[in-house]
């Protein structure tokens, strides 16, 4: 066990110094061919012009909304009752809060933008043959991407989600509580699984498409659909439960802002005035249970889906 | 003579269109085998079965005593293979490509420089190891693919048409190269080619492909003795037999 951390240390501490002083990166073991891919997969996409640009809108969201709360924090802190018990959440869901909305929006293109010509390109560069005729197994191509685009998204969400909690904490002054903190970890792994899930779209189309300009059509027209079945009012939107976009909205709803869930089931008049009182986390997380389980199974699923494809196809060079 | 390829009644069908039929072949060690033949002839196809790139309808391939269906990372240990207009990762520089081949062969990463500086200076890139391969002209790319099928030390190369679009001096020096290979390191090499006077300057042995079916095999001499009935005829008029459009 502990040799198994200590070589994840060394490879860890051996990726960054290959980032930060690529001379001086030299390895005297060989490494397991996957971790090269690996390793090889994200040096391409942290110098890649698009996710920089993605990176950078995913900042300026995270600063943007920060700002904005600032401006008006006296305001908020009026409306919020003392005896709030998910004050600190207010960070992110106060009523102008844009994070939560645009981070919605910015999942999808961000794994689209990280998958869409994953195998595509590969073929049609001719490197996809030269890749497969050395010792590695044909999943690892697969893997690789999939592995890579996920470690960059979770550490810059990570990384994000830290500092939104730094922030708060110096802001407002108060610790979350163990309830609101286990929230937002949950926030947290479901954004991450919902980028998965739409990197495994991507990535599905891009081994099926042999033309990157055909997968990333497919794939825009996959989020628009779903954007819009989404924006539907309720009673419409809900209908149509296996669309990931609102899946995702709903379970983010349930889970970041309780006090509404209740309404969302049931209309207030009817409730016979009454505000439903806060739900402990994990009665919400059975409520939002089946909305969590679609987008972890479906990603799953997707990832199969193109596995399937890619292990069965026939490989010439372009 | 021990042999290094053995295929045995190899045959693939894609659906109804047959691209080899029953194929048997012995490649020794040490040798340079041609392939000649029309597109679309089946060479490509085969070479591909003998990777495990794909899998043979029928029939059985043996390359280096490992059958390449049933294990496939294995077959790619110990042969190198050059496809046709190989592709590399442009925005990365000629040297970085081929460390990244031989870490993927398990080269530490030390140990992969070493020998990528020492092939690229075999095949002439030496001077332009630190430019990005988008820059590189095609004969040079042809180059460093040679470089990045060998940083792997195989005991076969297999190259699928390795001299198009390569000018006339430039194929002269490759096809010197891979002879020079042979000499030094015992390497076994199978060639595709449409070049026929390169390949019979080359090659000890030739295959000719014609429908997915190998119509004749032997040393070039040999074959010529067989058909016409002396030595001196050339690989092109052998090439020509099979291929003339009869009335």
């Amino acid at each position: 066990m502990k040799q198994i951390l200590l070589t994840y240390v060394h490879n860890i501490s051996n990726a960054v110094t290959a980032f930060l002083l690529p001379e001086r990166a030299y390895n005297e073991k060989a490494e397991p061919p996957l971790w090269v891919m690996v390793s090889k997969e994200i040096t391409d996409i942290v110098h890649s012009w698009r996710f920089l640009i993605l990176f950078a809108l995913i900042i300026m969201t995270a600063v943007g909304s920060v700002i904005a709360f600032e401006l008006q924090y006296s305001e908020i802190t009026r409306d919020i009752k003392i005896d709030d018990k998910i004050f600190f959440l207010r960070i992110f869901t106060w009523k102008n809060s844009i994070f939560l909305m645009v981070m919605q929006y910015l999942c999808p293109v961000l794994g689209i933008c990280l998958g869409f010509d994953a195998i595509n390109s590969e073929q049609t560069k001719g490197t996809l043959s030269r890749v497969l005729s050395q010792p590695v197994y044909r999943d690892y191509i697969l893997l690789s991407k999939f592995l890579a685009a996920l470690l960059v998204v979770s550490l810059l969400f990570t990384v994000l989600m830290m500092i939104m909690f730094a922030w708060g904490l110096l802001s407002l002054g108060v610790g979350p509580t163990l309830d609101e903190f286990l929230r937002l970890l949950w926030y947290l792994f479901l954004t991450i699984v919902y980028v998965a899930f739409w990197l495994n779209i991507a990535l599905f189309f891009s081994g099926i498409f042999r033309q990157s300009s055909a997968s990333v059509l497919t794939c825009i027209s996959a989020w628009l659909i779903f954007s819009v079945l989404a924006a539907l009012p309720f009673e419409i939107s809900s209908s149509f439960s296996l669309n990931p976009i609102f899946a995702y909205q709903q379970a983010i709803m349930i889970l970041m802002t309780p006090e509404l869930e209740g309404l969302l089931k049931v209309p207030i008049e009817y409730a016979g005035g009454v505000r439903p009182t806060l739900l402990p986390l994990n009665q919400n997380i059975i409520i939002a249970g089946g909305f969590i389980t679609y987008l972890i199974a479906g990603s799953v699923a997707l990832f199969a889906m193109s596995y399937y494809f890619f292990m069965r196809r026939e490989i010439r060079s372009r | 003579m021990e042999p290094v390829i053995t295929l045995t009644h190899l045959t693939k069908k894609y659906r109804d269109f047959t691209a080899v039929s029953d194929i048997s072949l012995r490649v020794n060690k040490g040798e340079i085998f041609g392939v000649v033949g029309p597109n679309g002839a089946g060479k490509s196809t085969t070479i591909l079965m003998m990777l495990g790139l794909t899998e043979p309808t029928s029939g059985e391939a043996c390359v280096c005593g490992v059958n390449p269906v049933t294990e496939p990372v294995k077959v790619k240990q110990i042969v190198g293979y050059l496809p046709e207009d190989v592709g590399f990762y442009d925005d990365r520089t000629g040297l970085e490509n081929i460390v990244y081949t031989a870490r993927l062969n398990r080269v530490p990463e030390v140990e992969a420089r070493q020998r990528a500086f020492k092939l690229l200076d075999r095949v002439g890139l030496a001077d332009v190891a630190n430019k990005k391969t988008g820059q590189y002209s095609k004969g040079m790319r042809q180059r460093l693919g040679l470089a990045d099928v060998l940083i792997k030390n195989p005991s076969l190369i297999i190259l699928d048409e390795p001299t198009t679009g390569i000018d006339p001096t430039g194929v002269h020096e490759f096809l010197e190269l891979i002879a020079c290979l042979r000499e030094e390191q015992k390497l076994t090499v199978l060639l595709s080619s449409h070049n026929l006077h390169q390949i019979e300057q080359i090659c000890d042995r030739v295959g000719i492909f014609r429908d997915g079916q190998m119509v004749a095999e032997g040393s070039p001499s040999d074959m010529s003795l067989k058909i016409f009935g002396d030595k001196t005829h050339s690989l092109d008029d052998i090439y020509n037999t099979f291929f003339t459009v009869k009335d």
